[in-house]
């Protein structure tokens, strides 16, 4: 998914970084922060947590940075840190949820303040059909268990390989293969209505 | 392979993830199965309608929170070892020419002189006083007898190690001073001062100099000439030796000195340690009556001056388990708070050093903290816009006369002379018709003071320093500045002011040209603000 020029900066990076200089891993921060938090958001439904918790990622990396061997991709290592910080951020959700705020993805109201969320082209129906597809599918995938939505965001959504994926969620590529296609059974399921 | 394995294959089918006997077995059978086929247009239609999801840029500010918590954890970090701490305590609105003077003095000299330790050893004070033998030799072309401290060295074989002082301070004679002349300026301002104890003047430089001792170059060189403040603990400045030297900070930009002797001997003697991620850190408490005014001021500076800030008065709290966390752990008091600078002539404040340390660590807990990162150069220009009193909205006219508006202190004389020396009298402007107001002597004194910053910026600009002696000729510039301007030259070419947005723009293309250069060295300010002592008088102007 990522270029080899991407990937020698972000070594590049990385080495700067632990060489005391935290200005080049806001490089990386400004590379990765919008693939990061889309996934988490994703993976959380939630746009404030999947802001803290791509926060709490990219500082996760910063004090892991010494445990980076470089035997993964750089990108993959820290969308690994990514989606178990998402992970652990439902599980704290959910053993506290009163704390936390709604699982469900951002309602429709949120999502109207993000002027990029509609797609502009046709008219006023079609946007509101639109958004309403969108946050159908939203919420189906929030409602997937999470190792089903894991894969289907990493690859639907991110679009990386399966072998990336495999990499990121430590698991062979074949469980990658079978999660992703229940997950998009389930998936296909849960959005009949939409699809019909 | 029937319906039931095939249909396990179609997703990966779809992504192209099959091996390629494997894909066209399956495209076979999709040609000939009805079923098969709309359940594969069925995962096409959800995989479409997943990719349709809007893409969620991240929020803007991750960026900024990430760095600053960075930043604040390599502030925060090692909190034992201590670093390279100075305190410089003022009032930053309303006090005027005399506080702003003595703060650009005082953060200057604070720069260059790392810490404080108490204890010296023989070697050290010797080498001291040979450096401020050697000094005076220069500055007075006679024989200085010592007193003090410097006494004892007197019956000690120096003759040669004061010759290789003097030849170091003869390398750069321009350049290597101003860091020096800024502190002589304090020191001859305390020594004007009753009750000034000129013995124990000397032992803190005695001090200094010990801690610029494992240095090589032109660090050592400015650092050791410096004159020490005093201590007295009614002084309002506070200098805190945190117990790393920024001496000790290695540097790419600080290559070694030519070798004189007595450096040599001591920088084989003693350990250097290592740390080349260690940043430099000052510390700068600002008193002032409000706080998020005070904040609001420097962060538009460090705006105006394109210096990134992180502040931390927002409530931002990572709880980062294991490892060392980038949360925000609270602002430890730093080393030697407690201790006293010198007493100045004006020198507002009577509070004992307890008293003094317990309202600063109150002050740290209690208020919000702004962080500057800047590179090393931007430093002179930054201390001179912090010292500048608070800008007014209306612009007035250059008034010939600036010298009228100063009192006391012979920095402020230099600043008020500068003045004079730069600007030019228009006809509208004739201020000795009506009496010059105490809010008109507040802008000339701004003005001033901005003047005074473009001045050692375009200085430092463009004068061709060597690299070995940065701080000299950050130092130097200051000198040759205050030096010109008294000389009746201009320190300012008649375009600087027209050409400063241009000279902006050509620090930020070098600071990004050298972005990962080695030779850039950022430099950490803390501001913390603490509230106005009511002991404070209002500087007037007379």
């Amino acid at each position: 998914m990522a270029s080899r020029e991407t990937q020698i900066e972000d070594l590049r990076c990385v080495a700067a970084t632990r060489d005391g200089r935290p200005d080049a891993f806001g490089d990386i921060v400004r590379r990765y922060q919008d693939r990061i938090f889309n996934v988490i958001y994703r993976l959380l439904g939630d746009y404030q947590e999947a802001k803290d918790a791509t926060q709490q990622t990219f500082l996760k990396a910063y004090t892991s940075l010494d445990r980076f061997m470089g035997n993964s991709s750089f990108y993959t290592w820290l969308y690994r840190i990514g989606v178990n910080t998402a992970l652990d951020e439902r599980k704290k959700r959910a053993r506290n949820p009163h704390v936390s705020s709604d699982s469900l993805p951002l309602s429709p109201t949120e999502d109207s303040r993000r002027p990029h969320a509609s797609s502009g082209s046709g008219g006023p129906v079609e946007q509101v059909l639109s958004r309403e597809r969108q946050l159908a599918v939203a919420t189906a995938i929030a409602s997937l268990d999470e190792t089903h939505r894991g894969v289907l965001v990493l690859r639907d959504i991110e679009g990386m390989a399966y072998e990336e994926i495999a990499e990121v969620l430590s698991c062979p590529r074949g469980t990658v293969k079978s999660r992703l296609h229940r997950a998009r059974l389930m998936l296909k399921d849960k959005l009949k209505d939409v699809m019909q | 392979m029937n319906c039931t394995e095939l249909r396990e294959h179609l997703s990966a089918y779809l992504d192209g993830e099959l091996e390629q006997e494997l894909a066209e077995r399956v495209k076979a059978h999709l040609a000939t199965c009805g079923d098969c086929r709309a359940e594969f247009e069925s995962l096409e239609q959800v995989t479409g309608l997943v990719h349709a999801l809007p893409r969620e840029p991240a929020p803007g500010e991750i960026e900024h929170e990430v760095v600053s918590c960075i930043e604040e954890d390599i502030l925060l970090k090692r909190p034992g070892r201590g670093r390279w701490k100075v305190i410089a305590r003022n009032s930053l609105g309303g006090l005027g020419l005399v506080a702003a003077a003595v703060l650009v003095g005082l953060s200057i000299w604070v720069y260059m002189s790392p810490s404080e330790p108490q204890h010296l050893s023989k070697d050290d004070t010797e080498y001291l006083a040979t450096r401020e033998v050697a000094k005076r030799f220069k500055a007075a072309g006679t024989e200085t007898k010592e007193t003090g401290t410097l006494r004892d060295l007197h019956d000690r074989p120096t003759a040669a190690r004061c010759k290789g002082a003097d030849a170091d301070l003869d390398t750069k004679p321009g350049e290597a001073t101003v860091a020096t002349r800024t502190g002589e300026g304090v020191s001859e301002k305390v020594k004007s001062t009753p009750g000034m104890k000129g013995e124990r003047s000397e032992e803190v430089q005695v001090a200094v100099a010990k801690r610029a001792k494992p240095t090589l170059g032109a660090d050592a060189k400015a650092i050791a000439a410096t004159k020490a403040r005093p201590v007295d603990p009614r002084d309002g400045y506070t200098l805190a030796g945190g117990g790393r030297a920024k001496a000790d900070v290695p540097s790419a930009t600080q290559p070694p000195a030519p070798p004189s002797t007595p450096m040599s001997e001591l920088a084989q003697t003693e350990k250097k340690p290592a740390e080349p991620a260690e940043p430099e850190v000052l510390e700068l408490v600002l008193a002032a009556d409000n706080f998020e005014e005070a904040r609001e001021r420097v962060l538009a500076i460090a705006s105006s001056l394109n210096i990134r800030t992180v502040d931390t008065s927002g409530a931002r709290a990572f709880d980062i388990g294991g490892g060392r966390g980038v949360a925000r752990r609270g602002v430890r008091a730093p080393a030697g708070a407690g201790r006293a600078g010198p007493k100045l002539a004006e020198a507002p404040k009577k509070e004992s050093g307890d008293e003094d340390d317990r309202r600063l660590n109150k002050a740290r807990k209690a208020h919000p903290v702004v962080v500057l990162v800047l590179a090393e150069d931007e430093l002179p220009r930054l201390v001179a816009n912090l010292a500048a009193p608070r800008l007014k909205r209306r612009a007035v006219p250059l008034q010939k006369g600036g010298g009228k508006l100063t009192r006391a202190g012979e920095t402020e004389k230099k600043v008020a002379s500068l003045t004079v020396e730069k600007e030019r009298p228009t006809p509208a402007a004739d201020g000795a018709k009506t009496p010059r107001r105490a809010e008109e002597a507040g802008k000339d004194l701004e003005r001033s003071a901005r003047e005074l910053a473009e001045a050692v910026d375009v200085k430092a600009k463009t004068s061709p320093a060597p690299m070995e002696s940065r701080q000299a000729k950050r130092g130097g510039t200051r000198k040759g500045l205050v030096g010109e301007a008294a000389a009746g030259k201009t320190a300012v070419p008649p375009g600087a002011a027209a050409a400063k947005s241009a000279d902006k723009r050509d620090l930020l293309e070098d600071a990004l040209k050298q972005k990962y250069a080695k030779d850039v060295r950022l430099v950490y300010i803390r501001i913390y603000f603490t509230p106005l002592p009511r002991t404070v008088p209002a500087a007037k102007p007379e």
